[in-house]
């Protein structure tokens, strides 16, 4: 299980940006794993997307680039391959160079049950989807 | 070598036009990674399965990726979107995932 909290993230006009985050080992192919914290994005489909001091830092390698689509426009991003450790687990993951916020998308949720309780401070809990998950 | 992310993304779309039609035909909803050095690929369903295994045969290979069927791999806004087919009639085959009955959140939204 992996638990972290929903804190703020700043304001953004009259808005309060409250994210839920948590933090995740992450390491490139030297294996040396660092923690890195995370907003967890449902938005977002891709495994992590981290700036690129962090990625710089964590020294993860180049793999190539992919297009991905924004609210407003596209994008070509660089992508980097990287060692997660995920409910236990250590997982291939693809990591986006992005600027701003690090996050933790879809593709490291699939298969697990999010709960968050939305307002400041509240618990952030990952865990296995259970066999008796209800379906579509 | 590495590629201003602008030329790599007009090479891998160029490649990826070529075999288009057979992917879109056979792997819908599946991952292409192209190296754009060589214009060898894999398939996938996942990006990182399809780039670890072009990278087995091809250690420097400098990649690009194509969700089969849609317009980009990813997204930040929800999910990737759909694209037209480009050959009629478009024979989708059986998929990873299937939407609701009610259709892609795309066709929901586009009236």
């Amino acid at each position: 299980m992996i638990s972290g909290t929903v804190r703020i993230l700043g304001k953004e006009g009259p808005y309060i940006l409250w994210r839920p985050r948590i933090e995740v080992a992450v390491a490139g192919v030297s294996r040396d794993f660092r923690t890195v914290d995370v907003a967890v994005d449902t938005g977002f489909t891709g495994a992590l997307a981290l700036p690129a001091s962090i990625i710089q830092d964590l020294g993860l390698t180049r793999h190539g680039v992919r297009e991905v689509d924004l609210a407003h426009g596209r994008l070509t991003l660089p992508i980097y391959g990287a060692v997660v450790s995920w409910l236990g687990r250590e997982l291939a993951a693809t990591v986006h160079q992005v600027d701003g916020d690090p996050l933790a998308g879809n593709a490291l949720l699939t298969g697990c049950r999010l709960t968050v309780d939305f307002r400041s401070g509240g618990s952030v809990l990952i865990a296995p989807l259970p066999p008796d998950a209800p379906t579509l | 070598m590495e590629f201003e992310p602008g030329s790599a993304a007009a090479i891998g779309r160029a490649m990826y036009d070529e075999i288009r039609d057979e992917m879109e035909e056979n792997y819908w909803g599946w991952m292409v990674v192209i190296d754009i050095h060589s214009g060898d690929y894999e398939i996938g369903k996942d990006d990182i399965t399809a780039t670890m295994r072009l990278l087995e045969r091809r250690p420097h290979a400098y990649t690009w990726g194509e969700l089969v069927g849609f317009e980009t791999p990813y997204s930040f806004n929800g999910a990737p979107r759909e694209r037209a087919p480009s050959k009629s009639p478009w024979k989708r085959q059986p998929l990873l995932f299937e939407w609701p009955a009610s259709g892609t959140p795309q066709e929901k939204h586009r009236d």
